[in-house]
């Protein structure tokens, strides 16, 4: 009889926002699945030098509910688009320190390439979509929100720039390969 | 004395807009939040209403989305009296 694994990546919704260390590795076992013959780890953490300006430290704020729904509702397409087992993420709201783990996000699949197809995609919309904010402190003590160059396009289903379900969206398995590779938070 | 409710000095008129702010645009208008009176708007509209009101957020609100309660709306949606209104500048979680 299976064990009821999966039920573990549902309720790990509450975990979608924190204000704590994120502990990459319970992540990692949320999406614990015997289905599963792949899990993936990624995990953002804090830049020291961000093009070669040194920062001292980050802070993040959020519209938490609008946030927390929009993780929910990629978290959900991508169990969806990629056939996952399972799949959890979270990211840290306040303040960082260089080197911490920012956000985190676990994939489960039967095989590979969806797993790993799968945290590169949720990285990827993560950043664009939802409304979560990086505050850079230099070392000058001096304080920077960043709001990268061009519109957000948020894929809230209406918004007249983006498309509900985009067409390009990347097939399970053809997605570039760089979804486990140690990132820098921004 | 028992007079009606004063009609004057309301700090929340009815049906007013409540506005969040939020990171840059938060720190360039010196607050978190603001009351607008409500109007007719759609999403776009009050964009632009707000970027009136505060020119030096005018750049950075014409790369907005707007919200309403949790979820986020198109520019053409008409903004409803009393709704709790988020504008969203463009973001940089990761």
């Amino acid at each position: 009889m299976p064990t009821p694994v999966a039920d573990t990546a549902q309720t790990s919704t509450a975990l979608l926002l924190v204000w704590e260390p994120i502990d990459a590795a319970r992540l990692l076992a949320c999406v614990a699945d015997d289905a599963a013959g792949a899990n993936v780890l990624f995990t953002g953490t804090t830049r020291g030098v961000t093009a070669g300006v040194l920062t001292q430290r980050l802070a993040y704020e959020a519209h938490e509910p609008l946030a927390r729904a929009q993780l929910a509702r990629l978290r959900d397409e991508a169990m969806a688009t990629y056939a996952l087992t399972a799949c959890a993420i979270s990211h840290r709201l306040g303040e960082v320190a260089v080197g911490e783990t920012s956000v985190a996000i676990a994939t489960s699949a039967p095989h590979r390439r969806e797993a790993f197809a799968a945290a590169e995609w949720l990285m990827e919309r993560i950043k664009s979509e939802v409304p979560i904010w990086k505050c850079e402190e230099g070392a000058d003590g001096g304080r920077t929100w960043i709001h990268p160059d061009g519109g957000i396009h948020p894929d809230s289903g209406v918004h007249p720039h983006r498309e509900r379900h985009p067409v390009s969206l990347p097939k399970a398995g053809t997605a570039h390969g760089r979804a486990a590779s140690q990132g820098g938070a921004s | 004395m028992h007079e009606p409710s004063p009609p004057v000095h309301t700090a929340t008129p009815v049906g007013s807009l409540h506005i969040s702010l939020f990171a840059g645009m938060a720190a360039a208008v010196g607050r978190r939040s603001l009351e607008l009176p409500w109007e007719d708007d759609t999403a776009a509209a009050l964009r632009s209403r707000l970027g009136a009101e505060f020119p030096a957020i005018a750049p950075l609100l014409a790369r907005s989305a707007v919200a309403i309660g949790d979820a986020y709306v198109a520019d053409d949606a008409v903004v409803p009296r009393g709704s709790d209104v988020a504008i969203i500048p463009p973001v940089s979680g990761g």
